[in-house]
């Protein structure tokens, strides 16, 4: 078992050894032996003994030898570099002590990031020191030399390679393929992606000829009509695309316009929760009815009416549906903003609601407007082959080699597919990867696979931009890249990622002169881009009647026997390639606020139908094959339908993801797409979950508050009851604690309109402050340590708004109740207004929590700072690592602030404007979050503070929180019944 | 109103001095070994969960966030209160001159010392860095911090600690006499030794004696305001807070009365099976008896009053929080079983002792004795533990529920108490014997003192 | 019935109670005594190091600046400690083949770090920043001592957090007096008789560093930004424990 694997989970069962100073480990075994029992005795006494002086035991100082030319210990750099998954890039910066990796954050410069970075850019950096990687090559599960290893990858001329790997967006590994190509005629690229895109490209490809690429624009949009579709936070541009939308939906003042969301899905995904319009129902019947809506903008209007509608026949009507009166609305509505409107349908989706969704954006006038069309990034992006023709491949014997590179095929693929038998036939089977999995265990040859921030290389934004994937150091672990083992293959000589890479730019870009060159890389490195690189929008003429008639299925309304299950990539550990990370482990799902781990979700009708409450197990069966889950009862889950994230379940990993949570692999059909049909049986079972949130009911305490635009507009202060002044039976003690505060005066604002809960704030927290990770059974019994919490709330009932994400953290109230209960002044209230929280003065009464009316406190129960050496080079030196048995809360980044003020003290100025920027607000994709100093006026944390629809939460307490919110407001479609 | 039973059966000083005296060398049953063996072992057990948990940390405990206070701080106020009927009764009842303290004030008195030592535990044990326990008092540090007073908890130690110290001087004083008597009759020389070591010396003689009562004046006087002032502070640690259900300001008041009334409770539950083994019933009269269950009573009525004022002003606040705490929560919320153990033992009970039949039967009153100790017990686990689960962020509503941890621990102290009750009885004179014989001289000179104490005062002082 | 005890017995328990009652008051004020002592603050502790490093000379005889091999004082946290390239610097041309400089010679040669013995350690939960202490005109000296006058470096402040209070309680006081102090004046030189080097160290915003007048200049700033109404003050928490 790995070291790691103890200093988590060993709080939840594993072995518990005596740390260092009679200091244990942790409490894992509920039992002691004799020895042990002594040795505990004596451990304490010597702990009570020690704790009174401050001896602490001698230090050693290393000097460097040669010490860099750019480093100067204690001063952290800053690299840009790129992260890529399923074949897109975003740009990143990455912060680096003393050569260690430490904190990852968006590059501004990047189309793709815009500075805003997500869950799983944010963790990354804790996947780079994950002791459960692979650390050198192993055939038959026997070390070998990397020599060795790359000469199994050549063969004759008529060889005949197949490679399973993402979809690539990258020119040098492209090139690289393409030699391959050249090199072994018979060599097949199978694109293998949790999320993709190839319905939209076969989409485009019959419209336009060619798999074009379709960028919306959000800045020129006014409706948003998502056909199931998590735009907001799944997807390669998701992070841009956030951005531009929210900037428009955020009413700065009452009369402000706002665009509005459509969405239609099965389960609620962040994207659902802030649209101001959600329709669930079942993901296959959103195919039949975006015709109907197609057909409803044809009749009403003469700019809808496509050429080659023929294709479809005679065209159904909505008339007699249940959901007639809904489409009408949107219909209107969106013919109303003709030219505005712009359809997005998710990548699950067939391809008829693709072609749907292009001939409704074609309707719209949305091409050239709100939709761009380019060239797309990927090679073959409409994809050659599929597992089912690798699979056909083998069974002829056509397959002489297989390279599945940074790829898990066999996790959840089609059980009658058999790739982990058919693998078995083939002569030479070779796995690149960074953990073993799944398709490990079917593979003779593993690989380690190099960290994004140990490897050279490039990649592509989905606009075109060319991103650097620079290094930050050496691999930890003997690992190579994807593209230095694709350049094997193509038979480069001892192949090295910088050289491949500068050469093939040397090429690229026209450089006069090595010097130009130089100062062109150096430029790129810089900046983490080529500029100027994104692809030019391209004009073409549809073919419309090409693409209708792929939407002929859906003129067939869908079968509806059974439950609809569908297999969401899990807004953690995505399609399972995170389920190493403890911190996407341990991140509360935006929605059901479930850690550890996947359960069924459920509709509230049929859980009560067939009498399931959250935590009972049924058991799902479909063509004789069963997979027993827990269930969930989650809100606005559509009737008939169910859904049990991807990535969890795996076993033999040798990672932190075995065997938490359940794989609904064995239920998969690739006959029947990404929607599957099953039956579902109760069961007498029951499983405790770790759910962060046990209800998102209100209970009517006001505690997040919200209302639709136009309510806004009549009754503009509807918080009154939640802001301004107390009423106090001590006018003076009032005035005194409520005057003009000296100097910088911290305050954070948050916008819950602008909020999806995707919890890129709650990583990038964990990744600032050493927030330690707990275990799945700590994390059940309510010992979890995240400081930035996202509570929703789902609606009450007809009420016109949906979720509500309130960010919960440290509300760092200006009379704050924590802290005249500390009995030793622990914690304490700063000239500047921050709540401080002093460790090594803390004595853990908990006092300080049970006072705390908002409950943001977190206390070490047991010892989890992470004593592991490889993921300790992660810890954040600028930030304590909490000790057993002492409180800790959010510090609105204190160490942040202190640096920018030592930083100004230096330079004998002011603090600026915008100068500190904390973890939650550098991370967060909607800006949702902002922070400042009360006195900088015209900085949005200031200015939103004067919006009408500011309020404090329990405001009624007195305590007066710096960290104020701004309601959520909605943008209804006044003619929409609800 | 009951017929007054006489304060003292007819007996005689060799009677009373043999019943007390000669205990401590005359050779124990089975029946004590085995309690003495049973309760050993569960000390054994408590030392190993306390180490266990300084060890590995709170987190054996069911502690959680929200409920950051549970057993530690349940079991702290459970003990301490008991601890106060021993310094009532010594105390109190002695400035009121009420004569029927003498047979019972010993046993409370040492009670009340044991129960403060189970309930010392807790304050530094269920700290997350005990061995800095010490930084709750004020002393001047290299760090020039202090405690901070606004909080509860550094006069907590503070009382606490100074309760402590006082019970002891003021059982110690007490004590004196009566070891000098065992000193000089004990058989062995090396017992005599001993007993001679602790007696300090005492010789008996007049000044001896007037020195001595002097100074149990003063203890008494001392330790009187404590009985009020220890319980006031510990309920402050809940009254300060804005945790809806300990946000009150008649927590003061109410926890003392709740504390008298579980000390008279374990009072009872001590004297009574103390009473049949060595069969005391000369000294311990029934009177005895009747008089702690209308205290009981008394005390019970008190601590209703303080529930219903509870509920009223939750209701007339109209706080939309405090309602749902103390008309949702605690009669319907999770672990609400304790609330209705609370209402079983402190509100309906006591109304049993209105009836003589009840106050002078001793089953009943031994059983009853034990409900009330639950009753109290749940009544900190309502406060503490319900009012945590339910507060102002449903988001971070939590249900809480023990470790074996948290049980083997409250077993452990009780197992303790009654350890060091059992070596108490075994080697120290459980009863005043010293006060017994001059409460004995004076009922022979006014005989009707034994029935009408009120006229006492007249004949005594007139 | 003989006596229990002899007579001195009651002098002998009189005795015992008072000499509990004195240590009840004497222990813990001892301790309070102790915690201050060099015995627990380390203070003149001599530390053997793996060089036997002669400060007296490199700086009274050779004027070196301490900046030479602390190079982090004015730019990081960190005043850091040479690299073993910066000895080799001038010990690859005199004494190139002194036996005391064997150490240094393999490290720089094996390329393995010289492992120097902590002198002067904060707990880590204390965020000491040399940069901001350098730049706003506090010495060297002022905790660390006469330096050029040790020929082994021991430590000269307690370094208790008392200690440190003191001084940002009124830290224009002791630059002040380091300012009076002549053999305190130059800030980061601790050789006065000498003018600061052309190579003067500049801060990061590019100012030449004058010692002298940045101590008074100092002062000045702090006012002006204290009337300015900047509220951090130096007293709190998270100064130094984040």
């Amino acid at each position: 078992m790995s070291e790691y694997w103890r200093s988590v989970l060993q709080a939840c069962g594993g072995s518990a050894a005596l740390g260092a100073g009679g200091v244990p480990a942790s409490a894992a075994t509920d039992t002691l032996g004799r020895r042990e029992l002594i040795q505990l005795l004596g451990g304490s006494l010597a702990l009570a003994g020690l704790g009174g002086c401050n001896q602490r035991p001698r230090e050693q100082i290393l000097p460097y030898v040669t010490s860099p030319r750019e480093l100067t210990p204690g001063l952290p750099l800053d690299y840009a570099t790129s992260m890529e998954l399923d074949g897109f890039a975003v740009g990143l910066l990455v912060k680096s002590h003393e050569g260690r990796p430490t904190k990852v954050e968006g590059n501004p410069l990047h189309p793709a990031s815009l500075g805003a970075s997500g869950v799983y850019e944010q963790a990354s950096v804790l996947s780079l020191y994950d002791p459960s990687r692979l650390r050198g090559p192993l055939q038959d599960r026997m070390p070998v030399s990397w020599e060795r290893a790359l000469a199994a990858l050549q063969g004759p001329a008529s060889w005949r390679p197949w490679f399973v790997l993402p979809p690539q967006s990258s020119p040098v590994t492209i090139a690289w393929l393409g030699r391959v190509r050249e090199r072994y005629p018979g060599a097949r690229f199978c694109f293998h992606a949790a999320l993709s895109r190839q319905a939209h490209y076969q989409a485009a490809a019959a419209a336009f000829g060619e798999p074009l690429e379709a960028q919306p624009d959000f800045s020129a949009s006014r409706v948003v009509l998502a056909l199931d579709s998590d735009f907001l936070s799944q997807g390669p541009m998701s992070l841009r695309w956030a951005r531009e939308f929210s900037e428009r939906h955020a009413p700065r003042v009452p009369s402000a316009e706002m665009n509005r969301l459509y969405a239609l899905e099965s389960t609620l995904s962040p994207t659902g929760s802030v649209a101001d319009h959600r329709l669930a129902l079942r993901s296959t019947d959103v195919p039949r009815l975006a015709l109907w809506l197609l057909a409803e903008l044809a009749r009403n209007d003469a700019r809808a009416r496509l050429p080659g509608l023929s294709a479809l026949g005679e065209l159904p009507s909505v008339e007699g549906s249940e959901h007639a009166a809904w489409v009408r609305a949107l219909a209107d509505d969106l013919l109303r903003h003709w030219g505005t409107g712009l359809v997005l349908a998710g990548p699950q989706q067939s391809l008829a609601t693709h072609a749907l969704a292009l001939a409704l954006n074609g309707a719209l006038g949305s091409f050239g407007r709100t939709l761009r069309l380019t060239a797309p990034a990927l090679l073959e992006p409409a994809g050659a082959e599929s597992l089912g023709t690798l699979r056909a491949a083998i069974d002829q014997g056509e397959v002489d080699a297989l390279l599945v590179l940074d790829c898990d095929p066999v996790y959840g693929s089609d059980p009658e597919l058999g790739l982990e038998a058919a693998f078995a036939r083939v002569p030479l089977t070779v796995q690149l990867t960074s953990h073993s999995n799944a398709t490990s265990r079917a593979c003779r040859w593993l690989l380690p696979l190099s960290h994004y921030l140990e490897s050279w290389g490039d990649s592509r934004a989905l606009d075109g931009t060319v991103s650097q994937v620079q290094p930050l150091l050496e691999p930890l672990h003997a690992s190579r890249s994807l593209l230095e083992v694709v350049a094997a293959c193509a038979g480069a000589p001892r192949p090295n990622g910088h050289a491949l890479v500068q050469a093939h730019w040397r090429s690229q870009l026209g450089v006069r002169s090595v010097a130009d060159f130089d100062a062109q890389w150096a430029t790129r490195l810089q900046h983490g881009l080529q500029p100027g690189s994104a692809f030019p929008e391209l004009r073409r003429e549809p073919d419309w009647g090409r693409l209708l008639t792929l939407a002929r299925t859906a003129l067939t309304p869908a079968p509806r026997d059974g439950y609809e299950l569908s297999l969401p990539v899990s807004p953690s550990v995505y399609d399972g390639r995170f389920a190493h990370n403890a911190w996407l482990l341990e991140l509360p799902d935006p929605i059901t606020k479930q850690m550890w781990g996947n359960a069924l979700r459920i509709s509230a009708e049929d859980a009560s139908r067939l009498g399931l409450s959250t935590g009972s197990v049924v058991e799902l069966s479909r063509v004789g094959r069963a997979v027993r889950a827990p269930v969930l009862v989650a809100p606005g889950q559509a009737p008939g339908t169910l859904a049990l994230a991807l990535g969890f379940g795996q076993s033999g990993s040798g990672t932190l993801g075995d065997g938490v949570g359940v794989d609904a692999g064995p239920l998969r059909a690739a006959t029947e797409g990404a929607f599957l049909r099953v039956q579902l049986r109760a069961t007498s079972q029951r499983a405790r979950l770790a759910i962060r949130q046990q209800t998102q009911d209100q209970q009517g305490r006001g505690l997040a508050l919200a209302t639709s635009l136009a309510a806004y507009r009549q009754d503009p202060s509807f918080t009154r009851a939640a802001r301004g002044p107390q009423a106090s039976l001590l006018p003076v003690l009032q005035q005194a604690s409520t005057g003009p505060l000296a100097g910088l005066q911290w305050g954070m604002t948050i916008d819950t309109t602008l909020c999806t809960g995707c919890s890129a704030c709650v990583i990038a927290c964990q990744a600032e402050n050493n927030v330690p990770v707990v275990g799945p059974r700590e994390a059940a019994r309510g010992h979890e340590m995240h400081w930035l919490r996202i509570d929703s709330y789902a609606a009450e009932a007809q009420s016109p708004v949906g979720v509500i994400h309130q960010p919960m953290l440290c509300q760092h109230c200006e009379a704050a109740p924590c802290e005249y209960v500390c009995p030793v002044n622990a914690t304490v209230h700063s000239p500047d207004g921050l709540n401080e929280m002093v460790y090594n003065r803390c004595i853990g009464t908990r006092f300080c929590s049970n006072n705390c009316p908002y409950k943001v406190r977190r206390f070490n129960w047991f010892d989890y700072s992470d004593d592991d050496a490889l993921a300790r080079l992660q810890k954040n030196p600028e930030v304590t690592v909490r000790e057993r048995g002492v409180m800790e809360k959010c510090t609105y980044c204190v160490q942040r602030i202190r640096g920018a003020e030592r930083q100004a003290r230096i330079e004998r100025r002011e603090v600026a404007p915008g100068e500190v920027v904390t973890a939650c607000q550098q991370a967060c994709p909607t800006q949702a979050i902002q922070f400042g100093a009360l006195s900088h006026g015209g900085t949005a944390m200031v200015e939103w503070r004067q919006e009408p629809r500011r309020y404090s939460v329990l405001h009624e307490l007195g305590t007066r929180p710096r960290t104020q919110y701004l309601a959520k407001v909605t943008n209804q479609n006044p003619e929409l019944p609800r | 109103m009951s017929v007054a039973e006489p304060l003292l059966l007819p007996t005689s000083d060799a009677e009373l001095h043999g019943k007390i005296a000669s205990i401590t060398w005359s050779p124990r049953g089975w029946g004590y070994r085995a309690a003495l063996l049973a309760s050993g072992a569960g000390t054994l057990l408590l030392a190993y969960c306390v180490s266990y948990t300084v060890a590995r940390g709170i987190g054996l405990w069911g502690n959680q966030i929200p409920v950051a206070w549970a057993f530690g701080i349940i079991n702290f106020v459970w003990w301490i209160g008991i601890g106060h009927a021993g310094t009532f009764i010594s105390a109190i009842l002695y400035l009121f001159e009420q004569p029927w303290r003498a047979a019972i004030n010993r046993f409370s008195e040492a009670m009340t010392l044991f129960a403060v030592l189970q309930a010392a535990l807790f304050p530094l044990l269920h700290l997350g860095r005990p061995w800095f326990g010490y930084w709750l008092f004020p002393y001047p540090s290299t760090m020039q911090v202090w405690p901070q007073v606004k909080s509860a908890l550094p006069w907590d130690a503070a009382a606490v600690s100074t309760y402590g110290t006082v019970s002891l001087l003021f059982w110690y004083l007490g004590l004196l006499p009566d070891l000098a008597a065992i000193r000089d009759s004990a058989p062995e020389l090396w017992r005599r030794r001993v007993y001679g070591i602790f007696a300090l010396g005492w010789r008996g003689d007049e000044r001896t004696w007037l020195h001595y009562r002097r100074a149990y004046l003063l203890l008494a006087g001392l330790a009187t305001p404590l009985v009020l002032s220890v319980h006031s502070i510990v309920s402050s640690d809940f009254a300060i807070g804005l945790t809806p259900g300990w946000h009150s300001l008649i927590f003061p008041p109410y926890f003392v009365a709740g504390a008298i009334f579980s000390g008279f409770a374990m009072v009872l539950t001590l004297l009574i099976p103390a009473r049949k083994v060595f069969s005391l019933e000369k000294m311990v009269t029934l009177r005895h008896l009747d008089n702690c269950a209308k205290l009981l009573l008394t005390t019970g009525l008190m601590v209703s009053y303080g529930y219903l004022i509870e509920y009223f002003l939750a209701w007339y606040s109209s706080d939309a929080t405090e309602r749902y705490q103390f008309f949702v929560a605690r009669p319907s919320g999770p672990n609400a079983i304790f609330w209705y153990f609370m209402l079983l033992g402190n509100v309906l009970v006591p109304h049993l002792f209105w009836f003589e039949r009840v106050r002078r039967n001793l089953w009943a009153l031994f059983v009853l004795s034990l409900v009330i100790n639950l009753g109290m017990w749940s009544e900190r686990f309502v406060i503490i533990v319900l009012s945590l689960q339910r507060e102002f962020m449903v988001s971070q509503w939590g249900d809480y529920s023990p470790t074996w941890v948290d049980l083997s621990i409250l077993g452990g102290t009780m197992c303790f108490f009654s350890l060091l009750f059992l070596l108490f009885l075994r080697f120290l004179p459980f009863m005043a014997a010293s006060e017994l014989k001059e409460l004995r001289r004076e009922i022979e000179h006014v005989p009707q003192l034994a029935r009408e104490p009120r006229e006492r005062e007249g004949d005594v002082h007139g | 019935m003989p006596a229990l005890f002899p007579p001195w017995s009651n002098t002998a328990l009189r005795l015992a109670l008072g000499a509990g009652a004195l240590g009840a008051v004497a222990v813990p004020a001892g301790l309070m005594v102790y915690v201050r002592t060099p015995w627990n603050t380390g203070q003149g502790q001599v530390v053997d190091q793996p060089v036997e490093f002669d400060h007296r000379h490199h700086v009274s005889d050779d004027h070196i600046d301490c900046v030479y091999c602390h190079s982090g004082a004015e730019t990081s946290r960190f005043a850091g400690l040479p690299a073993s390239e910066v000895c080799m610097g001038c010990h690859a041309q005199i004494w190139d083949s002194s036996p005391l400089l064997e150490n240094v010679r393999r490290s720089y040669f094996s390329g393995q770090p010289l492992p120097w013995n902590r002198v002067h350690d904060l707990g880590d939960f204390a965020y000491f920043d040399h940069a901001v202490h350098v730049q706003r005109g506090l010495g060297c000296v002022t905790c660390h001592g006469r330096v050029d006058q040790m020929a082994r470096l021991e430590k000269v402040a307690p370094l208790t957090m008392q200690w440190c209070l003191d001084c940002h309680r009124s830290y224009e006081n002791a630059l002040l007096a380091q300012g009076a102090d002549s053999s305190l004046a130059a800030s980061v030189w601790l050789d006065s008789s000498r003018a600061p080097p052309q190579s003067a160290p500049t801060s990061e915003s590019g100012t030449a560093y004058e010692p002298m007048r940045g101590a008074l200049f100092d002062v000045h700033v702090e006012n002006e930004v204290a009337s300015r109404g900047s509220v951090t003050s130096l007293t709190t928490c998270t100064t130094c424990h984040r």
